[in-house]
């Protein structure tokens, strides 16, 4: 979200910073479905939700061609499912004007050969996946280019008041610890399931309730469309292929907290149960692990929401916490979900823009990314070519020159096909990086293998290549390894099970890796 | 035809049975779905490097642990197995790799200890059978010591590597300093040089000299040199005297990541033993099932291109592995063998394997699972029931011991393999 305004803003001329405690999509964006909706998840429960996604959607398509993949979508309705949520849903569509062509359940089931012969309906809607990971740094480094600014793992430990008003932020480096200030005349709230946590630092509750919603990734794509349940929006009923894989999910669970929750048992068995009506294939297909976020449900009380400066939809909330709370300088965008980020931070950059007197429109929605650009000759392309170009855009074409050298062209990651050279590319960026960065940047470690071989590689590359002191690359080395390990045990059995004997054949054989606490 | 003994897998547990019981006299059978996780193992066979219990250090020597786990653990493997046959069995081991111009070592010093090899990451590995031409790294010769890597070889950083060496050295009082030195060999091609690849090229007299006049070109006057384990596929041993006479000092390797050429030489030496004492070797077709009989196995099944084939014997030996080679698989509640359906130890329910654990420090219920036997290693039920009177098992499909934490899976897989294979 925060990546959104930070380019709306950037696009305006206005001068900008984006704070981000972690890495880049580090919340929500960075733990979700990846699915750009059509809006026929929500035409039947709340149609203002639906008109904007069809609407968001055939922009982002535009502006953002090469972050999403046009997948198609499929509402299907099973013989267990009430027919009469059919007929309202079909209605419903019609009237958000979301485009629902029923196709026969032959032309389905020959497009989709692996779902259950019990489909009794079935209907193409534009549904699309999206690379969330690509969409937030590609704003950030569009931004960048036009003189915007972003800081990532430094998190926000107070406000400057003066007076009433906001007048900058206290920052702390979360790496060094290091402190700063940094001025501003005003500030936008976009930390998500954050949010209150930032607005009691002024002084303000925003009422977010986090609400955790788990996703399984199954290793290889047996699903060609996004898929959706034709009943009320519910647990663990759409499926996203996404690159070489496909996201089921998800759960939807309150939690206390927007960090420290874990996955139960219980939600990957329910996601399987519900997953597998539709799909009876994937109680057999080989999972690579689980992972959770957490949604920032924005739900205030009858009197807060009068409070609320403009209601644009059941959705999503952008506060002003001069007219609520009296704090000047300080602006809010709460709730909303991935699909409609843009128009958030329009209606936000909106505000921000009335309140510094700046008159300056909108332009995101014809604006396209510079990075949405491919190689003409892309289909000529070898593999390792799409691949580096899918990921990286323009800067395949620095890669490639770099893969003369020796052995700059070596696979480090064979799963995902990512070269050294490209390994390089990023760090060269001048972002401090892990390699927790560096597999959100490249995929390193996301594919089959999740991270047995290229690990090791990707540790002893850094510290020879940065000169990083050993402990730091032992450091990474092992957090890179658990934190896969925090994804996939969730999911251990079968084949992926084996791999990851494997994975411990490696590191706690053959390098005798973990004996110890205080190894080196 | 019907043979006297059918061992199924080529792990090392399932190589060391079918040599023992060729050694008996019997007419064998090896029938495996591919190659053993020996062959991408580091090639050096752990007997125990710690402890059960304790996680720091590691154990000096191994048989006294041994000897503990024997008196306080029943259902060890090595308590099942007993001292004579974890003896017989390296010294069969050591017959196989010495036929193979591809002498091991068992234990450092007269005093049967445990080698310390340096890791391709720069930690310390205890470990007990070793090739003689990664011997020579053990970390407690000290000396100026140079480690050797090259440009083109992805898989090995002897800058990383020496860094974590010395900090690791000094941090438990061992002498010796270590170097990292990078060549570049100036070979290119269409794909990424394997450890394999340079195992073949060092094959080679021309490259041994184009090497070692690059090393020698960087530095000069160091007690041994290391390299990652490339020193050749076949005949390692005359690559690293020849490396040896060249640089002038003591040459050896470390073991990297698969393709491991020290766990190829290893399988591959099994394979050469095997044929030519007579076994007869089915590698490469998967085995579904069993037909048996009143408490006694008939024949096994292997899916031959085209169509399944029975393949009838006296006796069978059991050692297609663990979660790891396949012999157990698992699904999101339950663990099963998957040629008998043999009871297996184990915590049901997926919830209990993981959770609360870390990848790396180990010590995972899952560990220990996998079938329980008698004194002859025959699997049992619960009630302690043998289940068929005709059939050992062996290696990584045996429960009640933690491979991982104790680094005693080598040598539960080659001492019950050679037990197994002295009773079947």
């Amino acid at each position: 979200m925060g990546a959104g305004v930070l380019w709306d803003l950037t696009l305006r001329g206005v001068e900008a910073l984006l704070i981000e405690q972690g890495d880049l999509a580090n919340g929500a964006t960075g733990r979700c479905h990846g699915l750009l909706h059509s809006g026929g998840r929500y035409a039947v429960t709340d149609p203002d939700s639906a008109k904007e996604c069809i609407q968001e959607n055939y922009i982002i398509r535009r502006i953002a061609a090469h972050c999403v993949e046009d997948t198609g979508g499929f509402f299907v309705e099973l013989d267990q499912d009430d027919p009469t949520y059919t007929d309202l849903w079909v209605k419903s569509c019609q009237e958000v004007g979301i485009p629902a062509e029923e196709v026969s359940k032959e032309e389905f089931l020959a497009t989709e050969p692996l779902a259950s012969p019990r489909v009794r309906r079935a209907f193409r809607v534009p549904d699309a996946s999206i690379d969330p990971f690509r969409l937030v740094q590609s704003h950030v480094q569009s931004a960048e280019k036009l003189g915007g600014r972003w800081l990532t793992y430094t998190r926000v430990t107070g406000f400057l008041m003066k007076n009433s008003r906001v007048a900058g932020v206290e920052v702390q480096d979360t790496r060094t610890g290091e402190k700063k200030h940094i001025y501003c005349d005003l500030i936008v709230n976009a930390a998500g399931a954050w949010a209150d946590q930032i607005g009691s630092l002024a002084g303000i509750h925003i009422p977010i309730v986090p609400n955790k919603g788990t996703l399984l990734v199954f290793h290889h794509r047996f699903v060609n469309h996004c898929l959706n349940r034709l009943r009320p929006p519910s647990d663990g009923d759409v499926f996203v292929p996404v690159g070489s894989v496909v996201l089921l999910g998800t759960t939807s669970i309150n939690v206390p907290a927007p960090e420290g929750y874990t996955i139960e048992p219980e939600e990957v068995q329910k996601i399987l149960a519900i997953g597998s009506e539709m799909i009876p294939y994937l109680k057999s297909a080989r999972i690579q692990r689980a992972f959770a976020g957490v949604r920032p449900l924005y739900e205030p009380r009858a009197q807060e929401k009068e409070g609320a400066e403009r209601q644009i939809s059941r959705n999503f909330y952008v506060l002003d916490h001069e007219t609520a709370d009296n704090i000047k300088g300080l602006v809010s965008i709460v709730g909303g979900k991935l699909t409609s980020y843009r128009l958030m931070a329009e209606q936000t950059a909106n505000l921000v823009c009335a309140k510094l007197g700046i008159s300056a429109p909108c332009r995101t929605r014809e604006v396209p990314l510079p990075e949405a650009v491919f190689s003409p000759a892309r289909d000529r392309l070898s593999p390792l070519q799409q691949k580096t170009e899918e990921r990286q855009g323009g800067g395949a074409r620095e890669i490639e020159k770099l893969w003369a050298q020796s052995n700059s062209r070596h696979i480090v990651c064979e799963c995902e096909l990512v070269t050294r050279a490209e390994l390089e590319h990023v760090v060269s960026r001048g972002k401090p990086l892990d390699l927790g960065d560096l597999r959100r940047r490249t995929r390193l470690g996301l594919g089959t293998c999740q991270g047995a071989f290229c690990s090791y590689r990707a540790a002893a590359l850094l510290h020879s290549q940065l000169i990083l002191p050993v402990k730091e690359a032992n450091k990474l080395l092992r957090d890179f390894l658990e934190e896969r390990w925090k994804g996939n045990r969730y999911v251990l059995w079968g084949k992926q099970l084996q791999e990851l004997q494997l994975a411990r054949a490696i590191y706690g054989h053959t390098l005798n890796l973990g004996q110890t606490d205080d190894e080196p | 035809m019907k043979y006297d003994v059918i061992v199924i897998g080529a792990g090392l547990a399932g190589l060391t049975a079918a040599a023992r019981a060729r050694e008996k006299g019997k007419s064998v059978l090896l029938l495996a779905t591919g190659p053993g996780t020996v062959s991408i193992s580091s090639g050096c066979i752990d007997l125990l490097g710690y402890q059960p219990g304790d996680k720091v250090y590691f154990t000096p020597e191994p048989w006294s642990a041994i000897g503990t786990i024997m008196d306080e653990l029943p259902r060890h493997p090595y308590r099942l197995v007993g001292r004579d046959h974890i003896q017989g069995a390296l010294e069969l081991l050591l017959k196989v790799c010495r036929e193979s111009n591809n002498p091991y070592l068992a234990g450092r010093t007269r005093a049967r200890e445990n080698f310390l090899l340096p890791t391709a990451i720069g930690t310390i590995k205890p470990t007990y059978l070793v090739p003689e031409t990664i011997a020579q790294g053990d970390i407690t010769s000290g000396g100026d010591v140079m480690i050797v890597g090259f440009k083109e070889l992805k898989d090995f950083f002897p800058h990383y590597l020496v860094d974590n060496l010395n900090a690791t050295l000094a941090r438990f009082g061992y002498p010796g300093r270590y170097h990292g030195v990078t060549i570049e060999l100036g070979v290119s091609g269409n794909r990424d040089l394997t450890a394999y690849d340079l195992a073949r090229l060092l094959e080679t007299e021309e490259w041994r000299e184009k090497i070692v006049r690059k090393i020698l070109s960087s530095g000069k006057g160091f007690t041994r040199v290391g390299f990652p384990a490339t020193l050749g596929l076949d005949r390692p041993l005359e690559v690293q005297k020849d490396l040896e006479s060249r640089l002038g000092c003591s040459v050896f390797e470390i073991p990297t990541l698969p393709p491991s050429v020290p766990g190829l030489r290893l399988y591959e030496a099994f394979i050469r033993y095997l044929k030519k004492s007579g076994v007869k070797l089915l590698i490469g077709y998967p085995i579904s099932k069993a037909s048996t009989r009143g408490g006694q196995c008939l024949s096994v099944t292997a899916h031959l291109p085209g169509r399944d084939k029975d393949f009838s014997a006296d006796a069978f030996i059991l050692a297609t592995g663990g979660l790891l080679g396949g012999g157990l698989v698992a699904d999101h509640m339950h663990i099963r063998e998957t040629i008998f359906a043999f009871p297996v130890h184990q915590i049901s329910n997926h919830r209990n394997w993981f959770h609360s654990y870390s990848l790396l420090k180990g010590g995972h219920p899952l560990d220990s699972f996998g079938l329980s036997v008698d004194d002859y290693l025959r699997p049992i039920s619960s009630s302690g029931r043998v289940i068929m009177e005709n059939v050992f098992a062996a290696g990584e499909i045996l429960g009640y011991y933690d491979p991982y934490k104790e680094k005693s899976g080598g040598g539960v897989a080659l001492s019950s393999g050679f037990k197994a294979g002295s009773l079947a």
